[in-house]
């Protein structure tokens, strides 16, 4: 997630907004952790319950997700957890959504 | 309160591709199910002080030196002390590159934990790593869990993916079938049939595995674009690759690369694709139309910010690409 941070500088300018939506709802220990890695991205709250937005809307019933969505608001993208090689992927598809204008 | 134990593996986690994701889920599995607890608890904790100065370094010797005292410590039960004894053998073999370290740190777990509660989820965890590693020790190690006090359907079905990951095949049909004996859940049954079903197609039984395959089906649940939060498709689209069947296979793998960008899917498809069309070279085209004909639209929610101000997601998105994660802190 920290690693979102580098991607989001390199490439806010161009059009790209990165969204984290913290999912257990330990605000204390969120708020440590964004403040601890610097994170200037938007963050997002949400309650622990099993209706919150991302158990109810997107299914995500485990972390970290990623979802990868195009100018026109349809996820193109999504990498269900984070595995070694995942950076380089997601700056590719990331670059691919940038360029897509339409 | 027992509280149900979620479902650990994602689904790009195959035989085809083992790794550090497993220990990444369980860690998030457990970590997520704290949530609520870790908030109405004070800092003073073990666990708390630990994940503090985690927090503060970045230094993965540093890091397992933490989790290291952190084990040997007077440390609470269950899952807080697995998710660290995980996270502490993810750092030690990926950032390390010391697999030997990894294993000291689960055996320093079973020896600390050796007559308590959290024991047998101590042993659990430590069976995967071996499945992960495929090592010679996971027939003893199933083994002796099944001396202790009698496993649940839960217990059986880690047992089977971990043995599905070192490849033990009737190992893991056997476990996947106790877990069926014993199901309680619907979930259950549908994890425990696609077990059984990618052990038989393993064990030169293709149709059986078909049928199991179906069956799973019923009782999984799908979500977003048509996706398994489980390997179904995965193992699904291999094994009518095994069988011939190139077009039922590139079905069933098609969605896995386009949205998840599954390796162990896109080299499958590239099989099935070459066999069906004599060459792989429309394989690029044939990505990029299914995923303008089927990306889903990302659903709307508004949510407030930690300085308390609200967002809506279609506002902040706007004409723009975005990167949406959800995530815990760790």
């Amino acid at each position: 997630m920290p690693r979102l941070e580098p991607l989001w500088r390199k490439y806010g300018r161009e059009g790209l907004v990165v969204i984290a939506l913290e999912t257990t709802g330990d605000d204390d220990l969120a708020r440590r952790f964004i403040a601890e890695k610097g994170l200037s991205f938007v963050l997002l709250r949400q309650e622990p319950t099993r209706h919150n937005v991302s158990q109810s809307l997107y299914g995500v019933t485990f972390c970290p997700q990623t979802f990868l969505i195009d100018r026109n608001g349809r996820i193109l993208h999504y990498h269900p957890s984070y595995s070694p090689g995942d950076d380089a992927r997601i700056e590719k598809q990331v670059l691919e959504l940038l360029l897509n204008q339409s | 309160m027992r509280s149900r134990p979620m479902r650990w593996y994602g689904p790009g986690v195959s035989p085809l591709r083992p790794g550090a994701i497993v220990a990444t889920f369980l860690a998030c599995a457990s970590v997520l199910s704290l949530g609520c607890r870790a908030k109405s608890r004070p800092d003073t904790r073990p666990y708390s002080e630990a994940q503090r100065r985690l927090l503060q370094s970045a230094d993965p010797e540093e890091r397992v030196r933490v989790i290291e005292k952190f084990l040997a410590g007077p440390a609470e039960e269950g899952k807080t002390y697995v998710s660290l004894l995980e996270e502490g053998a993810l750092v030690a073999e990926t950032e390390l590159n010391d697999p030997d370290r990894a294993e000291s740190l689960y055996r320093l777990a079973l020896t600390e934990s050796r007559g308590s509660r959290r024991s047998r989820l101590v042993e659990l965890s430590y069976l995967e790593w071996l499945g992960k590693h495929r090592d010679a020790a996971f027939p003893a190690a199933v083994d002796r869990l099944q001396e202790g006090e009698p496993l649940e359907a839960w217990d059986h079905l880690r047992i089977s993916d971990a043995a599905l990951a070192a490849s033990l095949w009737e190992l893991a049909e056997l476990h996947a079938q106790q877990a069926l004996e014993l199901q309680d859940t619907a979930d259950i049954g549908g994890f425990a049939l696609l077990n059984i079903g990618w052990a038989e197609a393993n064990l030169g039984r293709p149709e059986q595995a078909l049928r199991s395959f179906q069956s799973a089906d019923r009782l999984l649940p799908r979500h977003f674009a048509g996706l398994s939060p489980s390997p179904l498709d995965l193992y699904w689209g291999q094994t009518h690759l095994l069988m011939g069947n190139d077009d039922a296979a590139i079905d069933r793998l098609l969605p896995e690369v386009v949205f998840r960008g599954n390796e162990g899917a896109l080299r499958a498809l590239e099989l099935a694709f070459e066999r069906e069309h004599g060459s792989a070279a429309g394989l690029e085209g044939a990505l990029s139309a299914y995923q303008q004909e089927h990306a889903p639209p990302a659903p709307d929610f508004t949510l407030a910010d930690y300085e308390g101000v609200s967002h809506r997601f279609s506002d902040l998105v706007r004409g723009k690409a975005a990167v949406l994660v959800f995530w815990f802190p760790t």
